[in-house]
């Protein structure tokens, strides 16, 4: 017999893929196995945002007691974003945790996952150093974001040159590439700051 | 009682030895009840017909017992229970004396109260409860009858057949009660519905076995809703609460301060949060170890860190809190006293300092801890 798991990513899988509104909204869904255990996600940045112009990838994993608990889903592309963290991928998001309902799908999953790009909810961070540049230096944050979207998301909006040659300049003094733009990130771009945290 | 009064008998209600009976009837006019039920004000003022029905019917001599009561304990509070004799209306036992609540969310907590005092303190076997608030409260009668269903179904390890009868003498009222009782026990499928039997919203196939939630009225395969509340007892639709996901604490209150101070191995900069708890005594409900018998409440407090990680942990006790999950009643792990209001396996820092020896900090991987203390009674 098939199990309710596998029954369900069939059909849902048929209603992400088949849906015009969905890949209007840049939303898209890959099969990684054939037990449909094992999904890609991926949803494109929201206009009017920081995101915008970017495509983020989805890990998404189906429990064997799905749907009547949800999906573990992470971001595989690296993201600036209060509920996101900017490390591990890790999603704070209620629908993915208590607020999950059996009545939910990838879809609802995937636009919600879209919603929260656009609107970030900093009062229940993921990632507390982002929340808190959002809430107490928003310009910073947006540039951060942005300068993210177009290193990692691969847009081709701003990309604001004097965070790259800032990044370049921990490099040239023997620091890795991503951990120098999460400290240069993480302490407003001041770069003796991001030094002294690397050092710590 | 007249037997065109009956208007319907549901036995086995809620498939416990409980025999709920809806009459159309006067209160202070039955026969075969054991305790009847007077909704009154804090100074058992008459503010409805009903209650100025039953002190009068009861005769003078229960006028003292009100005085007696006002000068001995002051107002009669809400959720609060006081029993008095029937006086001349001697074809009952007692009289449960209630003020009418201000808030619907009160309703439940009275009706249980009233069944606990009837069937577990009092011992009787039957109660003539009203329509709580229907009368010049206005209160909706769903509310009411939703509430009275609720506090039925928390009623266990009942020994003996118990009757309840609700009473209410507006005919068009308790039509529509029985309706709502009706709907709860076997909602129907009707012309409404047809279209949603296309598919569940669970297993997304074409519905099989239709079973409807009696509350929101989804509709699902009896088969997936049933697995689905395996697992939580909520509708998967609107997370309409079911089932009872809910501890037994006994009420309380739950008040937050911040201090000015650190508490040990924190930053000068982060302050410090003070969560104190309240419990009164009380008499024990039927959800308890030995229902019937007091509890000593209990008063604690406990320190957090005004961190983000402290502000998390604060959210999910306070979740816990709703959820009647931090307090239990039962031994005292400290004191060895039975009958008491005890912590409920999630752990409390109840001191500043002196280190996890002491209860208090510093103590690194308490945060971690008590997260996943929290995690364990379904609190993420
Ligand atoms: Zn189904
Ligand atoms: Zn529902």
């Amino acid at each position: 017999m098939v199990s309710i798991a596998t029954a369900r990513i069939k059909r849902e899988f048929k209603e992400v893929v088949t849906s015009d509104e969905l890949t209007k909204c840049k939303i898209k869904l890959e099969l990684l196995n054939d037990n449909f255990t094992e999904l890609k996600g991926e949803i494109g940045g929201p206009p009017d945002t920081p995101y915008e112009g970017g495509t983020y990838q989805l890990e998404i994993k189906i429990p064997e007691t799905y749907p009547f608990n949800p999906p573990k889903v992470r971001f595989l592309t690296k993201i600036w974003h209060p509920n996101i963290s900017s490390v591990t991928g890790a999603i704070c998001l209620d629908i993915l945790k208590d607020q999950w309902a059996a009545a939910m799908t990838l879809r609802t999953v995937l636009l919600s996952l879209q919603a929260l790009l656009a609107t970030p909810e900093p009062d229940d961070p993921q990632d507390a150093v982002v929340a808190n540049q959002y809430k107490t230096n928003n310009k910073i944050f947006v540039k951060t974001a942005r300068h993210w979207t177009n290193i990692y998301a691969g847009s081709t909006l701003a990309a604001e040159p004097e965070f790259d040659s800032k990044v370049k300049q921990l490099i040239d003094m023997g620091f890795d590439n991503h951990k120098s733009r999460v400290a240069l990130s993480s302490h407003l771009w001041n770069v003796e700051h991001a030094i002294e945290s690397l050092y710590n | 009682m007249l037997a065109s009064d009956k208007i319907h008998q549901f036995s086995k209600f809620t498939n416990q030895n409980i025999d709920l009976i809806v009459l159309n009837s006067s209160i202070t006019e039955l026969s075969n009840v054991d305790c009847i039920v007077n909704c009154t004000g804090p100074c058992f003022e008459h503010y409805g017909g009903v209650s100025k029905a039953i002190t009068e019917a009861a005769g003078p001599k229960i006028l003292k017992e009100y005085k007696n009561y006002n000068s001995q304990f002051g107002e009669l509070e809400a959720g609060i229970v006081h029993d008095t004799h029937a006086f001349n209306l001697n074809q009952y036992k007692y009289i449960l004396h209630v003020v009418t609540p201000k808030h619907k969310t009160y309703l439940e907590m009275i009706y249980s109260n009233l069944f606990t005092k009837c069937f577990n303190e009092l011992n009787l076997e039957s109660i003539a409860v009203p329509l709580i608030g229907t009368g010049l409260a206005r209160r909706a009668i769903n509310d009411c009858v939703n509430s009275l269903i609720e506090s039925i179904r928390y009623l266990k390890n009942l020994t003996k057949n118990i009757k309840i009868y609700i009473v209410n003498n507006n005919p068009d009222q308790i039509k529509e009660c029985l309706e709502i009782l009706k709907n709860f026990l076997n909602p129907e499928i009707n012309d409404n519905d047809k279209d949603k039997l296309d598919e569940c919203p669970i297993c997304l196939d074409n519905v099989s076995d239709a079973k409807k939630l009696n509350k929101c009225g989804h509709i699902f395969c009896k088969s997936c809703i049933d697995k689905s509340f395996n697992v939580k007892q909520v509708c998967p639709l609107c997370n309409m609460v079911y089932g009872v996901n809910e501890g037994n604490q006994p009420n309380g209150t739950m008040n937050i301060k911040i201090l000015n101070l650190t508490l040990p191995g924190y930053d000068k900069s982060v302050n410090t949060i003070e969560i104190s708890y309240l419990f009164p005594s009380g008499v024990q409900q039927a959800n308890h170890p030995n229902p019937g018998q007091r509890y000593h409440g209990t008063q604690r407090v406990a320190y957090l860190p005004n961190d983000n990680d402290g502000k998390k942990v604060l959210g999910l006790l306070q979740k816990a809190f709703e959820k009647k999950l931090l307090f239990t009643i039962g031994q005292s792990r400290t004191t060895n006293r039975n009958n008491v209001v005890t912590w409920n396996d999630i752990h409390h820092k109840t001191s500043i300092d002196g280190g996890p020896a002491n209860f208090g900090y510093p103590d690194n991987s308490y945060i971690q801890r008590v997260l996943a203390e929290l995690a364990d009674k379904g609190i993420q």
